[in-house]
């Protein structure tokens, strides 16, 4: 594996780049059809898709339950 | 536009202005639009699970490009083909350049991820190949 010393500085710079395109649904999508796609994704590995809320999230946080 | 900076395209900003939000390197930021027509049309739990996604999905760029061990692109297209259908044709169908690839491949999987571990299961899901897992956990997730 090379590290990123070892990368020639344009490749570092085009991927940055690549990298940062911003997120945008598709042609015509709306929100719940994107979500709708990886719930159906989840359910076929076996996990009944759940969406936590911000709420949620925060509380998680904030009890350090997710870690570092 | 920035004094000393060469402005985008137009295409790029036509990109930039229907996202909802994106990762900007030079604040080391992500920015979401808040106001995004499809955010303010969705309904409260729609609109928080999209959000949520978004910030992660943008976050895992920012972990992606910066990674001291960062990921070879040409390995893009071969890791795409092992990934989970529901990641694998959203990518296919974005008009990505194949060396973008490998970064939304991160990206979506890190969102992913994050959903996993919140739900209290961290680690590797069996529905992720461990290849790619191996990828996401040297960026450090």
């Amino acid at each position: 594996m090379a590290t990123k010393r070892d990368l020639p500085a344009d490749i570092e710079d085009r991927d940055i780049a690549e990298g940062t395109r911003g997120f945008a649904l598709g042609s015509g999508e709306t929100a719940e059809q994107f979500l709708a796609v990886r719930e159906d994704m989840l359910r076929s590995a076996g996990i009944e898709p759940r969406w936590p809320g911000a709420a949620e999230i925060r509380r998680k946080i904030e009890a350090g339950e997710l870690g570092t | 536009m920035s004094a000393g900076h060469t402005p985008p395209s137009k295409a790029r900003t036509a990109a930039d202005n229907e996202a909802l939000g994106m990762w900007v390197p030079g604040l080391r930021l992500v920015l979401i639009n808040e106001v995004h027509p499809a955010l303010l049309s969705a309904d409260l739990a729609t609109r928080e699970a999209l959000l949520t996604w978004v910030a992660w999905h943008e976050w895992g760029h920012a972990l992606s490009v910066t990674s001291p061990s960062p990921h070879d692109p040409s390995e893009g297209v071969r890791l795409l083909a092992l990934a989970p259908d529901g990641i694998r044709e959203r990518i296919r169908r974005g008009s990505y350049r194949r060396r973008e690839y490998i970064h939304e491949l991160i990206a979506e999987t890190y969102a992913l991820l994050m959903r996993e571990r919140i739900e209290g299961r961290p680690g590797q899901p069996p529905w992720l190949p461990n290849e790619i897992y191996q990828l996401i956990s040297r960026i450090g997730i």
